[in-house]
């Protein structure tokens, strides 16, 4: 469904028109394998991720509401998992920091997309 | 429909398009609400991101086109024809066909009309999946495709330097570089 985000300009439907199956077609929106579809598309997973993130800080009773709306209430492990040899532990360097900013505040998750191909 | 449409429309696949609405203009994300979205956005998310948002949703892709095509060059895609996969299963051709048809991913109209097309330009296809277990048949095609040296191609009149760079091709290392973030600041 990502194709359909994005369509053609109309006055450029005439130049993405072919023959299947013995009719011709006009095709609107976004093709495979369209030179331009995977960057348009590209623009409405950063615009979702923008927005996650500012809602994630700013509204945070929206969080709360959508947390109503799973199926049980959400239950969180209070011992730590323990892994058979035990997990290495994390230690910060120049590259990675951690999710806090220097000034403590945390940093929203990164929402991160991925679209096979498009 | 389509095709006396496309008549009573002097050829103007434009028009047709705008009269015909629905997905085919993106009526399918409601476009008033998509502007109010469009404006709610602004300054929350990264102003260049909502340059091309709006951008996108208002005067649709791509943002450049330069196009100049003789009829010489139309000749040239119509008579080289489709892959031929496309006649390896017709059937299975016409089933996904009309399954884009039905969604309103396409319009399809009478092929002896197509002369009669303002600024139309034929792109050969083929169809992928026709003996997939667990995927239907699906038309593709090579944007990039010359049937003689000397043809432009739709690749040829727009440009990926044009659009905004893609920037999401992989989401699975960041996550981990993410995860190794939240272990950092959360070790227990």
């Amino acid at each position: 469904m990502a194709f359909r985000w994005d369509t053609h300009a109309p006055n450029l439907v005439g130049m993405h028109t072919s023959v299947q199956a013995g009719h011709a077609v006009f095709n609107a929106g976004g093709t495979f394998g369209g030179c331009t579809t995977p960057s348009n598309w590209d623009v409405m997973a950063r615009a979702i991720i923008a927005m996650a993130q500012c809602l994630w800080i700013h509204s945070l009773t929206i969080v709360e509401q959508a947390s109503v709306c799973l199926p049980r209430p959400l239950e969180f492990e209070t011992e730590p998992y323990q892994l058979e040899g035990g997990f290495s532990q994390a230690s910060p360097d120049s590259k990675h920091q951690g999710v806090f900013h220097a000034n403590g505040r945390r940093l929203p998750p990164q929402f991160d997309h991925h679209v096979d191909d498009a | 429909m389509a095709t006396a449409a496309l008549i009573y429309f002097d050829g103007d696949p434009a028009a047709l398009v705008r009269w015909w609405s629905g997905p085919h203009v993106g009526a399918h994300r409601s476009q008033p609400v998509a502007l109010e979205l469009v404006e709610y956005m602004k300054g929350k998310i990264p102003a260049d991101v909502h340059s091309e948002l709006r951008h996108i949703l208002v005067n649709g892709i791509p943002k450049r086109c330069n196009a100049s095509a003789s009829n010489e060059n139309f000749e040239a895609f119509y008579q080289c024809g489709n892959h031929p996969s496309c006649a390896l299963a017709p059937e299975k051709a016409y089933k996904a066909l009309v399954k884009d048809a039905k969604q309103g991913f396409v319009t399809p109209f009478d092929k002896r009309a197509m002369p009669f097309v303002l600024n139309c330009h034929v792109t050969p296809q083929g169809v992928v999946d026709l003996d997939h277990p667990h995927k239907n048949p699906r038309p593709i095609f090579d944007s990039t495709f010359h049937p003689c040296p000397l043809c432009f191609a739709i690749i040829d009149w727009s440009s990926k330097d044009d659009e905004p760079p893609v920037m999401c091709v992989s989401a699975e290392i960041p996550w981990m570089i993410w995860l190794w973030n939240l272990r950092i600041s959360y070790p227990h």
